[in-house]
């Protein structure tokens, strides 16, 4: 069956919001449950590191929860979910006195395997090089990328949550997969 | 459709977010197109490899919700400071306290200005709010013509 993902999230947040504003627990539990890995990726894209994305995305969560009566429609929920997100990962990023420099290219598998291993080692080989290597991106392209792909928001919504507009927001995604890509052939 | 529309719905695509219509258009081009194959597949790739949120970050965020909601709800149940049962009344005591001392100080003020005839008083600056009864002025309205002319002769006097 056709999954529409953007279709079916817009619908159950138009309920959830209506029983979270009215104070039902549930409501508000399931709007959590719906958008956590969503926020969850958002903060890990801006700060790297799983345990500050965590709590980035737990704290941008909350505040957007608490502030719910702020939510005037402009956007999505979830695309104003994730600004209020994204905006606490950068907060947290910049109380940083220096960002933790990763040494990228030792953490990248080099080439992958070839010949007498299982698919399925293969496959996760790939896989696991291909999100190492969106790491690499500048934060608006990973961010754009990120989004597109992993979320499925238009680039109209990419922008409002990077801050750039929409055609900003087109070329930063375009940049990004060129650059992996190109990455991919070396 | 281009290589640049395609690769506009790419995403979608490679998600299985497209309607079937648009999805078959794509998949047709896909067929005849390598560059655009190649970025679908990477993009194949990335999706299902987004990492999810860890084990245990919903309950988190309803235990934090929950404990601060409390919180804040007990810092507006409780006030800064009580207000004892006495404040009131003191309250007034106080007001009238302070109001008749003002009301004492500014006619002191006048009646020894004017003795000393430093500062020129007029009768309506005499008393506050033009209103004489207000601080015992002497009410001439209620006496007889009799007792009129005997206050006239001994004020005369």
């Amino acid at each position: 069956m056709k999954r529409n993902v953007a279709g079916d999230v817009a619908s159950s947040d138009s309920a959830l919001l209506h029983g979270a504003r009215e104070g039902d627990p549930r409501a508000l539990d399931e709007l959590v449950a719906l958008h956590q890995s969503s926020a969850f990726r958002v903060a890990l894209g801006i700060l790297g590191g799983e345990a500050d994305a965590q709590d980035a995305a737990q704290d941008g969560m909350l505040r957007a929860l608490k502030g719910l009566a702020g939510f005037r429609g402009d956007a999505s929920f979830r695309t104003w979910l994730l600004a209020i997100v994204a905006n606490e990962a950068r907060s947290m990023l910049r109380r940083r006195t220096r960002r933790r420099e990763c040494p990228l290219d030792d953490e990248l598998p080099g080439e992958l395997p070839v010949g007498g291993v299982a698919g399925r080692v293969v496959l996760r080989a790939e896989v696991a090089r291909v999100r190492a290597l969106l790491a690499r991106l500048p934060e608006k392209q990973r961010l754009a990328v990120q989004l597109r792909v992993d979320e499925g928001l238009s680039f109209r919504e990419v922008g409002t949550v990077i801050g750039s507009s929409e055609g900003t927001a087109r070329v930063n995604y375009h940049h990004g997969i060129k650059r992996i890509r190109g990455w991919l052939k070396e | 459709m281009t290589c640049p529309e395609i690769a506009d719905r790419l995403p979608d695509w490679a998600s299985d977010r497209l309607a079937d219509t648009e999805s078959a258009l794509v998949a047709e081009h896909l067929d005849g197109c390598e560059d655009c194959s190649a970025q679908a597949s990477v993009l194949g790739t990335l999706f299902v490899a987004r990492p999810e949120a860890p084990a245990g970050m919903a309950e988190n965020i309803a235990r934090a919700g929950g404990v601060q909601a409390h919180s804040v709800t007990r810092e507006r149940v409780r006030p800064s400071w009580r207000r004892p049962a006495w404040a009131l009344p003191s309250a007034a005591v106080l007001v009238f306290a302070v109001g008749t001392t003002i009301i004492f100080r500014d006619s002191q003020t006048i009646e020894v200005a004017s003795a000393i005839g430093e500062v020129p008083v007029e009768e309506s600056q005499i008393w506050i709010a033009n209103d004489g009864a207000v601080a015992g002025a002497p009410v001439l309205d209620d006496l007889s013509d009799e007792e009129l002319r005997a206050l006239v002769e001994e004020l005369g006097a």
